[in-house]
């Protein structure tokens, strides 16, 4: 204000005149507003958070769905990059032609595996098993079992 | 100003060292209103026809403040001037030109005949003021607000702001001059 110029006297004037004139009141209810208030104060301000939180995980779902839609599907058909090839162990060659091990070449490497385990028992190599700790037993592999026919089953039962 | 032990608006900033900015309370928002209210409705008149509602609105969107602004007078100046812009573009298209020039009825002031000027002639005089003459003296004048205020509130320099006060307080004369002369100004 120090760098403004004083009104001349006419314009004064003019002010003085003009600010006798009193403003109308409002009409404005003093109990309407408090009321309004209030109830505006009750709303949630944040209303918009979940809405917005679902758009925004509608919409990444979306964005999702198109990126992936051209890329082919990794369990369909035998993806050859998700084939694990692998030698068999010596353990593994030492069970009989027809086993469940020779028919399940993913079997585990280690010999204290369930599966291992399994496989062994399977293919009634119990003699040969050993555990961790003890040394293992150079047996021969065992004899495939016998194949019985109908006629031996009857003879066997009667 | 303290009623009932709280601080209320004196015209200054509302912070308390101790408890920081205060919210708004209802005795803020009454206090507001009678130091304000006819002026916030004038300052709203001069560009639209529904002058209390936007006052009403600005006063509510002040009670949802989460804490009170630094120049609460300013600030409710600021919001009228925005609504009342607003409610202006809306009136402006549903009403013709003939019908806004009918409905400037002289409802901006008291009809009391102890002032110096004709009150039709001073509305009819500010009515034909551009927007950026009629504001600072509608504001300073009726408002109270300072210059740094209507500097705020208008987006415009003090300077500015002085400076349009002046030239509408001019042009308001030589509007006025016959009706100043009927009531022997």
């Amino acid at each position: 204000m120090s760098e403004q110029e004083p009104l001349t006297p006419e314009v004064k004037a003019v002010e003085a005149a003009l600010a006798s004139l009193r403003p109308a009141a409002t009409t404005v209810s003093r109990d309407r507003i408090m009321f309004e208030a209030g109830r505006a104060a009750a709303k949630p301000r944040r209303a918009w958070a979940w809405p917005a939180a679902t758009a925004a995980c509608a919409a990444a779902a979306i964005w999702l769905g198109f990126r992936n839609a051209g890329e082919p599907n990794p369990f369909a058909g035998g993806d050859a990059s998700l084939a694990v090839s692998r030698e068999p162990t010596a353990q593994e060659t030492n069970l009989p032609p027809g086993s469940i091990a020779a028919a399940q070449p993913s079997s585990p490497r280690s010999p204290d595996s369930y599966l291992y385990l399994r496989q062994r028992l399977a293919a009634a190599d119990l003699a040969t098993m050993s555990f961790s700790g003890e040394p293992e037993r150079s047996l021969p592999p065992a004899s495939p079992p016998p194949a019985f026919n109908r006629a031996e089953w009857l003879r066997r039962l009667n | 100003m303290n009623f009932g032990g709280r601080r209320l608006y004196d015209g200054s900033s509302i912070f308390d060292p101790r408890v920081g900015w205060m919210s708004v309370t209802p005795e803020l928002l009454g206090s507001l209103i009678d130091a304000h209210g006819a002026a916030l409705r004038l300052f709203a008149r001069q560009w639209c026809d529904t002058a209390d509602d936007v006052v009403q609105a600005a006063l509510v969107s002040l009670a949802r403040q989460s804490s009170v602004p630094d120049d609460p007078a300013a600030w409710l100046f600021r919001a009228v001037r925005n609504g009342a812009l607003s409610a202006r573009r809306s009136e402006m298209r549903r009403k013709s030109r003939e019908q806004l020039a009918a409905s400037e009825r002289n409802d901006w002031f008291e009809a009391d005949t102890e002032t110096a000027v004709d009150a039709s002639a001073a509305v009819a005089a500010l009515n034909a003021l551009p927007d950026e003459l009629r504001e600072p003296v509608v504001a300073h004048l009726w408002g109270g607000l300072t210059f740094e205020q209507i500097a705020v509130v208008a987006g415009i320099s003090s300077s500015t702001a002085h400076r349009r006060y002046e030239q509408g307080l001019r042009q308001l004369r030589e509007r006025m001059e016959p009706s100043c002369r009927n009531k022997n100004l």
